[in-house]
């Protein structure tokens, strides 16, 4: 099932949530989407999903408008951060839940139920839990059971919001790698909302990138990395390094005083000079195991360098104190933003 | 030029229908029909029924008992609630279960209850009595009788704040060298200072209204003891819609200047000391 | 919401306080609540069982007993609807107007029971507005049982709305919302969704409803008219038996009324204590 969102847009009495989206996810592909608080992500989930209605836009679901269609009949599973289970109810009836509002002839009986519900419970291992209730499980077994309960209803299209953000952090790694094996068999399209730059690269297959209600880039984990579309990009992914035109420009070749050159640490690369011309001084170097940190100082810039070399490359030892030279492997160049 | 939304949640129409019109039917009409009678008495007319004699008379001891009453519990309300918070004795629960005990008992019930406890022959009347002091069918008695009716309001407002209390300030105080007395009075009193404003003018709302407590214990002489719901009363089995209304106007205007001072309070208290609207 | 820690044993009050003040609150409310509660039952059953009995199963007592149920009958369920509907309206909904609609709410408990009636009365009492058109019509609501149900559902109508409001605000709405992605209906997600979620605190709501609506005098005693056996509710009927100096049997019918606010107050600490289990901060993740 194809989602095709066309230039949605949601106000709130103050503030702008959604500015113009458009974004066209294919059939089953697992797409992040990603971005701080308040850039809209969850909204435009819930836009997807039929508990908000957008001011402006339509949304498609293969090709089919269903922008002012009820969420009830919307085919779509949704597990919310705070995992939204019916604490009243058991396990089991959680996740028969979806299968028992059905209307009349299309209810599953008896039998039939059980083993619809069981066989979702042993996809989320949570078999022998059946008969608990939400209060007695744990976080992570309580988010599984979200999941079977969304999936139980046989959706087409699957929206996570935030949906590892209230677990520690060992769980969380567990539950992700376990979601990526569970859409690798099931095949669900799927959208889900992070601010989590590390899980949206480990799970997704292509990453929306948003910020202030705008999708500022859309492409898959790779590319977004080594080609941002723009400066709010670059810095979200990771720690970058802004180098003024008066650092770069001798190896990138470009000029004029409002070319900022964004360089990763890993591509950056300092090396000892005996002259003080355009170098930059060490200030501390960190071993960090199989890599190292090093931060040194230059004049034209406020913030330090940050650069991390493997280990074994600088033969020469790094020391504080020293002076470096600074070039790049690799770089990109925008624009200064005011 | 936006398109009204859509609410995700179903239920909207049938809720605002029948909250609205329910609202309409039971309270806003008949509250209508006041402000209605209101109007066509004339302000003379009506300025002459609220500010008549007797109506005075009504609103002294109908205020009077009521800030007195609540005075009495604004001492002893606090002072329970610091008990059933801080302090551990058998029977608590039950005691914490019984200050509600007002709110659910028939306001008729505690009335006769009253009467006949400060009567002349009651158990605790013929005591005062021996004393030469005399409680039932006096000011006094319309007092006792607030007081039940009123303690509910200061314990129950207090006690919330109590028991969220952390005690760092206490034990900064006591690091300061403030004596157990000192930092009741200088330190926890003064934080528990809006909680107990808002119970003494819910009380103080309540007591003004009340009926059923008051009048039997009441001697309900004109003049001199008696309350204005009384006279209210009295005024519509002689027909005089117009007396009536007047007195009851100025009854509703003093209860909403009463809660109207609560929210100010708690605007007041909010914005003045965050720290504490936890 | 949970309680703040206790201040340490260090920080307790010196005995001397602590006996003084535990004596000054015992007195107090020993003198205020347990000594009337006592005086009711002891006044009660002051000339035996058997005049106690026959006062409470007279027939006007007997007619004053299922007038008050009747009436409780009544205005308790359509106040619970109502109570629903208003908070599912005003938590689950933004719309100009709210803080106006929570406010009219509350407007009972500002008004005096005596004016509760009252303005009945000015509605359609015979000099009221709707009074001529009331009696050319045969209509009696003044002096009859539907006055006394008007002026008691007015008296109570807030009890239930006021439990519900804070208590679903707590809760949030994400249950309903999934149970709509769900695939759920309306009626559907309330009953099985709302209804258990907010049980207890509509419990605890309509156990104040009832205690108030059995229990009122003010308002009701305006609109009856005080007529034996047609239009005496328990409480007017203690009355009517007190004023006849039939002190024994007013306080027979007055211990039933006692009883029942035993009984409130003892249902309204369980489904309290219920209520306060299932709120958001008791499921820690």
């Amino acid at each position: 099932m194809s989602i095709e969102l066309a230039d949605i847009a949601y106000r709130y009495t103050d503030a702008v949530a959604l500015d113009g989206i458009d974004l066209s996810i294919e059939s089953g592909e697992l797409l992040a989407l990603l971005g701080p608080s308040g850039c809209g992500k969850t909204t435009l989930l819930r836009v997807i999903a039929g508990l908000e209605f957008p001011d402006r836009g339509v949304v498609r679901f293969e090709g089919r408008d269903v922008t002012r269609v009820a969420a009830r009949k919307r085919h779509v599973g949704f597990v919310f951060q705070h995992y939204a289970l019916f604490n009243h109810l058991t396990v089991f009836e959680n996740v028969a839940f979806g299968l028992r509002v059905r209307r009349f002839w299309k209810r599953p009986r008896g039998a039939e139920l059980k083993r619809r519900v069981g066989d979702l419970l042993e996809l989320v291992q949570l078999g022998a839990l059946a008969q608990r209730y939400p209060a007695q499980l744990s976080g992570g077994q309580r988010q599984r059971v979200a999941l079977a309960r969304a999936l139980a209803v046989e959706p087409e299209i699957l929206l996570l919001d935030e949906p590892f953000g209230a677990l520690d952090a060992r769980v969380r790694g567990d539950l992700r790698r376990w979601l990526r094996g569970l859409h690798d068999r099931i095949h669900v399209t799927s959208v889900f909302v992070t601010h989590d730059q590390e899980e949206a690269f480990e799970l997704a297959d292509r990453i929306a990138v948003m910020n202030h209600g705008r999708i500022e880039q859309l492409a898959d984990p790779e590319r977004l990395y080594t080609d941002p579309a723009s400066p709010f990009v670059c810095r979200f992914l990771g720690e970058v390094n802004e180098l003024p035109p008066a650092l770069h420009a001798r190896w990138t070749g470009v000029g004029g005083a409002d070319a900022i050159a964004f360089v990763r640490p890993h591509d950056l690369e300092l090396t000892p000079t005996p002259s003080a011309a355009v170098a930059a001084i060490v200030e501390t170097v960190r071993d960090l195991g199989a890599t190292v940190r090093i931060e040194a100082r230059h004049a034209a810039l406020q913030a330090p360098l940050v650069a991390i070399h493997e280990r074994g490359r600088f033969d020469a030892g790094i020391r504080p104190g020293q002076l470096v030279d600074v070039a790049a492997r690799r770089w990109v160049i925008f624009p200064r933003d005011t | 030029m936006r398109r009204r939304r859509r609410h995700a949640l179903p239920g909207f129409g049938l809720t605002l229908g029948l909250s609205l019109s329910y609202l309409a039917l039971i309270v806003l009409i008949p509250l209508a029909a006041l402000v209605l009678k209101s109007a066509t008495i004339g302000p003379l007319a009506f300025w002459s029924a609220a500010t008549a004699p007797r109506a005075l008379a009504a609103y002294r001891v109908t205020f009077g008992c009521a800030a007195l009453a609540g005075l009495v519990n604004l001492v002893l309300g606090p002072l329970l609630a610091w008990v059933l918070v801080r302090y551990r004795f058998p029977g608590r629960k039950l005691i914490d279960a019984l200050v509600d005990l007002p709110f659910a008992l028939p306001t008729a019930v505690a009335g006769i209850t009253l009467t006949a406890l400060y009567a002349s022959n009651g158990w605790l009347g013929r005591w005062i009595e021996a004393a030469g002091y005399k409680i039932a069918y006096t000011p006094a008695g319309i007092t006792i009788a607030l007081i039940f009716v009123s303690l509910p309001f200061l314990v129950r407002s207090v006690q919330p704040v109590l028991e969220q209390l952390e005690p760092d300030i206490e034990e900064a105080a006591a690091t300061l060298g403030a004596g157990r007395l000192r930092t009741l009075v200088s330190v926890i009193l003064p934080t528990l200072w809006p909680a107990i404003l808002t119970g003494f003018a819910l009380a103080f709302a309540r007591a003004v209204g009340e009926y059923g407590s008051v009048i039997f214990i009441a001697g309900n002489l004109p003049m001199v003891s008696e309350i204005a719901p009384l006279l209210i009363v009295t005024k519509l089995d002689a027909f005089d819609y117009a007396g009536a209304t007047a007195i009851a106007v100025v009854l509703l205007l003093s209860s909403f200047v009463a809660l109207l001072a609560i929210n100010l309070l708690q605007l007041w208290t909010v914005r003045h000391r965050t720290a504490e609207a936890r | 919401m949970s309680p703040a820690r206790k201040p340490s044993t260090a920080l307790r009050d010196p005995a001397w306080l602590r006996a003084l003040l535990l004596i000054v609150a015992l007195a107090f409310v020993g003198l205020f609540l347990v000594l009337p509660l006592i005086a009711v039952f002891s006044y009660a059953f002051e000339k035996g069982v058997a005049l106690f009995v026959a006062s409470v199963t007279d027939s006007d007592a007997r007619a004053a007993i299922r007038l008050t149920l009747l009436v409780a009958a009544i205005s308790v369920p359509a106040n619970t609807i109502f109570g629903v509907a208003a908070a599912w309206l005003i938590t689950r909904f933004r719309f100009a107007g709210k803080n106006l609609l929570i406010s009219l709410i509350d407007l009972p408990f500002a008004v005096s029971p005596v004016i509760a009636g009252l303005i009945y009365v000015l509605l359609f009492g015979a000099q009221g507005w709707l009074g001529p058109w009331l009696v050319e019509h045969h209509v009696k609501i003044i002096y009859a049982v539907p006055g006394i149900v008007l002026a008691t559902t007015f008296v109570t109508f807030p009890f239930v709305a006021r439990e519900l409001i804070p208590l679903m605000q707590a809760q949030g709405s994400e249950q309903e919302e999934a149970a709509l992605t769900l695939g759920a209906g309306g009626w559907s997600m309330f009953w099985r969704v709302v209804l258990p979620k907010i049980g207890w605190g509509l419990a605890y709501g309509v156990i104040l409803c009832n205690a108030r609506a059995i229990g009122e005098f003010g308002a009701v005693s305006v609109v009856s008219g005080h007529i034996r056996g047609l239009t005496n509710t328990m409480p007017l009927h203690v009355e009517i038996l007190y004023n006849e100096y039939n002190r024994t049997a007013a306080f027979a019918v007055a211990s039933l009324l006692a009883l029942l606010a035993l009984a409130t107050l003892v249902l309204k600490q369980l489904a309290g204590w219920r209520m306060r289990r299932s709120l958001p901060e008791s499921e820690a993740a």
